[in-house]
């Protein structure tokens, strides 16, 4: 049984440097601090409280299946954060704020670390989470025409400012939980988050921000613009270590080659950081491409 | 193979989404964390004339016809009626691990008048043992007013906690409270939403 990767030492100054990074999230997005959030209520004169739901990350993508809804969105520009501004930066630079700066994401991917590997499922190879998380993000836009609703009743954003916010003595969000929020709480923070392999099981299945960031990037990558994670296949051994390294699972070795499913990347760089051989890199789109990338299902 | 296998994942993700949301949805109507609107004033007609719903405006489709906000009195969301809160409908996991952490929340207090209001909150509610809390940064608790005008259109949002003893809840009606929204300038009652804590399970 091992608790952390082959490459735990090479990483750890790197995870480090993501945990910094999560903090900020928390800094810049969340109850008591939410520093950004601050910033855009001012800025915008608007006479709310800062917490994590002011910048919503799935309301906003639900109404992209709900055209009376633009005219909100435009005049209430803190709903652009999901469907604008994180797709825009993805399309050029990846889903930064998913490695890097998402609390929410993080917290599971890193408390996961914690759990020995032996209590957890490894789906990894096994489940391509790339068509799902696009489904459930589909579901989840169409929901409210059935008379369902889902943003709302099954947010890790929240989850995780109701956590926060206890920590800072505040537990009413905690005690008045409806069953769906903690069925949905535990499904985030332990099924699909400590005891999954990677910790990122909510980001890979069922997160809509990360399904609309995985699309633009793949964008990106299709015209050729902006940057993402390559493999140079001429410096690759096939060790694996990348793909057991990758919390999203994006990684996967078929028939001699190491693949990225650019879909699923998020660009946390865990891969490129533990390659013992170089061969994996964050770079430019343009250049002709030495590396094979897949958007085919991921099977090790 | 494979691609069948991709759009199998794919319908399972849409299916677990729509059920999950429609097994939320049927909580959020009858007994969990129940959103719903209130339109004031209603013209000096102190009626039942909100909902108990989940969404908001954003759920509603405007329709052709549809040209502003409607006159006071008349809905702009969901169903007409009191709000009632059935205890005895709660999931499963409510009942066994908060039972008596009951809240209440309406994003929509909306101002569907011509004129900007200022208005007092008032949640007579049985003496529950009750919190208050809203996002809406101008909101003064000692004299529960709003401490901005509420522009005619606008909304202002409250939520409110109950927490119930054992005892309380082994009733069949637990309270007949009344939510009543005030002028703060004048002191007139501009509307009021009858607010009805029940337990079905209790014989």
């Amino acid at each position: 049984m091992s608790l952390y990767p082959q490459n735990y030492r090479t990483l750890r100054p790197h995870w480090l440097r993501r945990i910094a990074f999560a903090s900020l999230g928390v800094v810049l997005l969340y109850w008591p601090f939410a520093l950004l959030t601050r910033a855009l209520l001012w800025a915008t004169g608007t006479p709310l409280l800062p917490d994590a739901h002011r910048i919503c990350m799935r309301m906003p993508i639900q109404w992209l299946a709900q055209p009376w809804m633009y005219g909100t969105m435009i005049q209430q520009p803190l709903y652009l954060g999901s469907v604008l501004v994180l797709p825009a930066i993805a399309l050029f630079v990846g889903p930064l704020f998913c490695g890097w700066l998402c609390p929410a994401g993080g917290i599971t991917e890193y408390l996961s670390r914690l759990v020995p590997t032996r209590f957890q499922i490894d789906l990894s190879g096994k489940v391509n989470p790339v068509p799902l998380r696009y489904g459930f993000t589909g579901g989840m836009m169409i929901a409210s025409f059935v008379g369902a609703n889902v943003c709302c009743s099954f947010c890790n954003f929240t989850y995780t400012q109701n956590l926060i916010s206890s920590i800072f003595g505040d537990f009413t969000g905690i005690a008045y939980w409806a069953s769906f929020m903690i069925a949905g709480f535990v499904l985030w923070f332990f099924v699909l988050g400590l005891f999954t392999r990677g910790g990122r099981g909510w980001c890979n299945f069922l997160c809509p921000a990360g399904a609309l960031q995985g699309l633009s990037h793949s964008l990106g990558r299709w015209l050729r613009i902006g940057r993402s994670v390559q493999i140079d296949q001429s410096l690759c051994r096939n060790c694996k270590t990348c793909v057991s390294t990758c919390p999203t699972w994006a990684i996967s070795n078929k028939e001699g080659q190491t693949q990225i499913n650019v879909h699923g990347c998020n660009v946390c760089m865990d891969c490129a950081k533990g390659c013992e051989h170089q061969a994996i890199a964050y770079k430019a789109n343009k250049r002709e491409p030495t590396h094979v990338e897949t958007t085919e299902p991921v099977h090790a | 193979m494979k691609r069948m296998g991709t759009y199998s994942l794919a319908i399972f993700g849409f299916a677990f989404a729509i059920g999950f949301g429609l097994w939320a949805q049927s909580l959020f109507t009858v007994s969990e964390l129940m959103h719903f609107s209130v339109n004031f004033p209603s013209e000096g007609r102190a009626e039942a004339m909100s909902c108990c719903n989940v969404g908001g405006p954003w759920a509603r489709d405007y329709g052709d016809d549809w040209s502003d906000y409607p006159e006071g009195g008349l809905l702009a969301y969901g169903e007409e009626g009191a709000l009632v809160v059935d205890l005895g409908q709660q999931g499963f996991l409510k009942r066994t691990l908060q039972p008596n952490f009951i809240s209440i929340s309406s994003h929509w207090l909306r101002n569907v008048g011509t004129q900007p209001y200022r208005v007092r909150l008032e949640m007579d509610m049985c003496d529950l043992e009750m919190d208050w809390l809203t996002f809406e940064r101008d909101w003064d608790q000692a004299s529960q007013t709003t401490t901005r005008y509420i522009e005619a259109g606008d909304t202002y949002n409250m939520d409110w906690f109950f927490k119930l003893l054992p005892a309380q809840r082994n009733q069949t009606v637990i309270c007949e409270g009344e939510l009543r929204i005030i002028d703060a300038d004048t002191s007139t009652l501009l509307t009021d939403l009858p607010v009805k804590i029940v337990n079905s399970a209790v014989n």
